[in-house]
């Protein structure tokens, strides 16, 4: 999948976040989809291809939920790179054999956000508000990595280059 | 074929990406970070922002002014068209009188402070982020230029303060980001203190620090600013004290406020711009006299 598909698919998750956001006028919740790409980006690709498209998308999510720059770009970075040391030692195959590096994700996600919060952001309550949305983000994650995983790996089946065959 | 890394690759990649987030996070810390960072983003990302939320309301809005009443027209098509055209006058009625009041409490809050130079605003659309307090706004056609740190105000009360400018868009901080920081006097009985966002997601809260216990707080006391951090003006009303917890130990009492604007539910917004050089019922401010105390809003 080119690199630009990438970021489309990435900036889609987000206005899905921020549109499921405003309709349903959540305040305390969003369901972060960019999560479950990053999880999915980390499964799927290469270091480099992966990490700097998770380093562009956390630098938008930044730009998106008007956090200090760098934040979620961090934490997109740091994710992927866990996700894809997770994904180079196990074999997650089948709607059932990614659940657990969905659920590992999402537990690493909300680690590196609390610590990304007390490190750099100076905020003593952080973690406990991030702690506060375990259950929903657990949740989410759940729910969207068997439907949301296919698509992807179907999307990127259809854009991936393949080598010229020669037809005669 | 898709083309793999090196492992070296991958590192020095992952280090370089690290140490630009962390670069980005610590000059922002230090206040250091080039403007255009926050600015680019803004302008990059406005159409986007705007485009979804206004999406987004606009769904709400279908969703509850007609979806749900999809199932009383099926009892009864006829009479629930001429229901249906009634309340759709109610609801505009009602909806041009909401608004119509918001814009006299806005007026009003000009008129009530005519010391203060405003600019107005609306607001647009808001963080994505559950853990970040913050909102976008438009700027209204008006004089004055607006910069990083000036207050925000609505009818309500102290709504934050401005933290990126970008054309005639603006990010604002709200009070109840845990990065914002105001300093604060009790109307009753003048205790200080300094309000700090709680950032909770469910709520909007600012808790009170540097209270002194032996200060005079209870439930119900009216917040307002003290002018004291050379940002906000004085005697603005940010909330009233939802807690006040006084420990058997520590030097603090710990307290609690609920802004006085509804944070929640923002349409139009003032930016303070400055002194006008007037007193807030608009006379003129006498070079010998002492300062004007303004007068709280109400």
């Amino acid at each position: 999948m080119r690199f630009f598909t990438l970021l489309l698919l990435g900036m889609s998750a987000l206005c899905v976040d921020l549109f499921v956001r405003e309709a349903a006028a959540l305040d305390a919740f969003s369901p972060n989809l960019l999560v479950v790409l990053l999880l999915w980006l980390g499964a799927s690709r290469d270091w480099t291809e992966g990490a700097l498209a998770a380093a562009v998308l956390g630098l938008l999510n930044d730009g998106f939920a008007g956090s200090p720059p760098g934040a979620y770009m961090l934490h997109a970075v740091l994710l992927f790179y866990v996700s894809r040391a997770l994904a180079s030692r196990v074999r997650f195959q089948g709607i059932l054999g990614r659940l657990p590096l969905g659920i590992a994700g999402a537990l690493a996600s909300l680690f590196l956000l609390a610590l990304i919060g007390r490190l750099f952001l100076g905020d003593t309550t952080f973690t406990e508000r991030v702690v506060g949305l375990l259950f929903p983000r657990l949740l989410v994650v759940l729910v969207a990595v068997p439907l949301v995983f296919p698509l992807l790996d179907r999307v990127d089946s259809l854009l991936v280059r393949r080598p010229d065959t020669d037809l005669l | 074929m898709r083309r793999t890394s090196s492992p070296r690759q991958a590192i020095l990649v992952g280090l370089l990406l690290v140490g630009t987030a962390v670069g980005l996070l610590v000059l922002d810390r230090r206040g250091r970070l080039p403007p255009f960072v926050r600015e680019g983003l803004m302008r990059v990302l406005a159409p986007v922002h705007d485009g979804v939320t206004a999406a987004a309301r606009g769904v709400r809005h279908l969703w509850s002014d007609y979806l749900a009443l999809a199932g009383v027209r099926e009892e009864n098509a006829q009479l629930h068209a001429e229901v249906l055209q009634l309340r759709q006058q109610v609801a505009d009625s009602a909806g041009l009188e909401q608004e119509n009041a918001r814009l006299r409490a806005l007026l009003d809050l000009g008129d009530r402070r005519k010391d203060l130079r405003l600019r107005a605003a609306r607001v647009v659309a808001r963080s994505t982020s559950p853990y970040f307090r913050v909102v976008k706004v438009v700027l209204g056609v008006g004089e004055g230029e607006v910069d990083e740190g000036m207050p925000v105000i609505a009818p309500g009360g102290v709504v934050g303060q401005i933290r990126t400018v970008s054309g005639d868009r603006a990010e604002v901080l709200l009070v109840t980001d845990p990065r914002s920081a105001v300093d604060v006097v009790l109307e009753r009985s003048g205790a200080r203190g300094v309000a700090v966002g709680t950032g909770d997601a469910d709520r909007y809260a600012a808790r009170i620090e540097y209270l002194k216990r032996s200060e005079d707080a209870v439930v119900g006391d009216r917040v307002l600013t003290s002018g004291d951090d050379g940002r906000y003006p004085r005697g603005l009303v940010l909330g009233e004290l939802a807690k006040v917890d006084t420990p058997e130990t520590g030097p603090f009492s710990k307290a609690e406020l609920v802004p006085g604007a509804d944070l929640g539910a923002l349409e139009e917004v003032f930016v303070v711009l400055g002194p006008t050089g007037l007193t807030a019922d608009g006379k003129q401010l006498q070079r010998d006299a002492p300062a004007a105390i303004a007068e709280p809003q109400e």
